[in-house]
């Protein structure tokens, strides 16, 4: 707890925080501004990886996906060394947040995901032309996608108190489920038999 | 002109929905989610002109720009809702007062008018139809790549200036 405080009243952390370098606090807006940019590069093609490999968008030969790897390391490196300095500015709030380990195990384990998907399905894979991924590469994208999603929700909880917290969390888990309703419900009335075929006809 | 438009900003029942305990962070973790959709989809896109990830097709990778769209328009009804429902966020605040006054979130509205403009020169220049050809390994004509580039550099920016618009207010 004293390193902690230490920590954040630092030098370097205060400079970060405090500083109104170029008029807009400078280095800590430029850093979190960062820390979205990364967030981007590294999560939308990790999403796009994950859905090939669940059967969307058949047509794009998985092993060429390889190439996109390059953009999400860059993301990855972004953040993680933007987070590294962002951390001190609040080193006490943040490393005494059970939220802050929740987003750090959940990127923790979506960045194994994601290498255990690269050894799974590309690996080596160069060339050999394209296989069906396997059922362990699509439990691993599924795991990957539930993963980012944590990592995304508790890293904006982490902004807000416990009240805040419970009912977000309670909100989002509502509004995911009436999109799975909403999504299973759309596919039966496109795809299945029946009356779901008959109202299709009628429309 | 002004009026009107302060009036058509405040919408009373967007602050009642964003001033409840969940309201404003529900819709921060959409923009967030849109914004990791619509830029790093888009921004595969643009790389693969570029020269990054040659192996891959052009035209099937068309195939996820729909969750780009996923994305933008979960940026797009979260981000109006922010706006609209400021009130509820910065007690007294009027919406018009910060659009006319706040520089990032001008700025970043410019830039996604901007990217709008661009996509629009990716179809008229017939780039669009262009890039449809290259398969694994061709490089995209010259035009393509600039406008590949403006594209990633306006989301980019759009991200950027999006970040600060919290300490323009």
């Amino acid at each position: 707890m004293e390193f902690l405080h230490w920590l954040q009243d630092s030098g370097l952390a205060t400079w970060v925080r405090e500083s109104d370098a170029l008029g807009s606090t400078f280095p800590y807006t430029f850093l979190l501004a960062l820390h979205a940019i990364g967030l981007a590069m590294l999560v939308g093609p990790n999403v796009a990886v994950d859905l090939r490999i669940l059967g969307y968008g058949r047509s794009v030969p998985l092993g060429s996906m390889e190439g996109f790897f390059r953009q999400m390391w860059v993301g990855f490196w972004f953040n993680a060394l933007s987070g590294l300095v962002l951390l001190p500015t609040s080193a006490v709030t943040f490393l005494t947040d059970p939220i802050f380990y929740v987003k750090l195990g959940s990127i923790a384990l979506a960045v194994v995901t994601l290498q255990m998907i690269y050894g799974e399905v590309f690996r080596g894979r160069s060339g050999r032309g394209d296989t069906p991924p396997t059922t362990k590469a699509k439990i691993l994208a599924g795991t990957s996608l539930v993963l980012w999603v944590v990592a995304i929700v508790s890293g904006r909880l982490m902004a807000y108190n416990g009240d805040v917290r419970r009912s977000t969390l309670n909100a989002f888990l509502l509004l995911l489920l009436l999109l799975l309703v909403g999504g299973v419900g759309w596919r039966a009335i496109a795809r299945g038999p029946g009356w779901g075929v008959s109202l299709r006809r009628s429309m | 002109m002004g009026p009107l438009i302060a009036y058509w900003l405040r919408w009373p029942s967007m602050e009642v929905l964003m001033g409840t305990d969940w309201g404003w962070s529900l819709c921060e973790i959409l923009h967030f989610a849109g914004l990791a959709l619509l830029v790093g989809i888009v921004g595969m896109f643009d790389l693969r002109l570029l020269g990054m990830a040659k192996a891959v097709p052009v035209a099937p990778l068309r195939r996820f720009l729909p969750w780009a769209v996923v994305g933008f328009v979960l940026c797009v009804v979260s981000g109006l809702s922010f706006v609209t429902g400021l009130g509820a966020n910065l007690e007294g605040v009027h919406p018009y007062s910060v659009l006319i006054a706040n520089l990032w979130l001008q700025l970043k509205l410019l830039f996604i008018a901007l990217a709008g403009l661009n996509l629009l020169a990716f179809y008229l220049t017939g780039m669009s139809s262009a890039v449809d050809d290259l398969g694994p390994g061709d490089e995209a004509p010259f035009a393509a790549k600039v406008i590949a580039a403006t594209s990633l550099s306006l989301w980019i920016a759009v991200i950027w200036v999006g970040r600060l618009i919290p300490w323009g207010l």
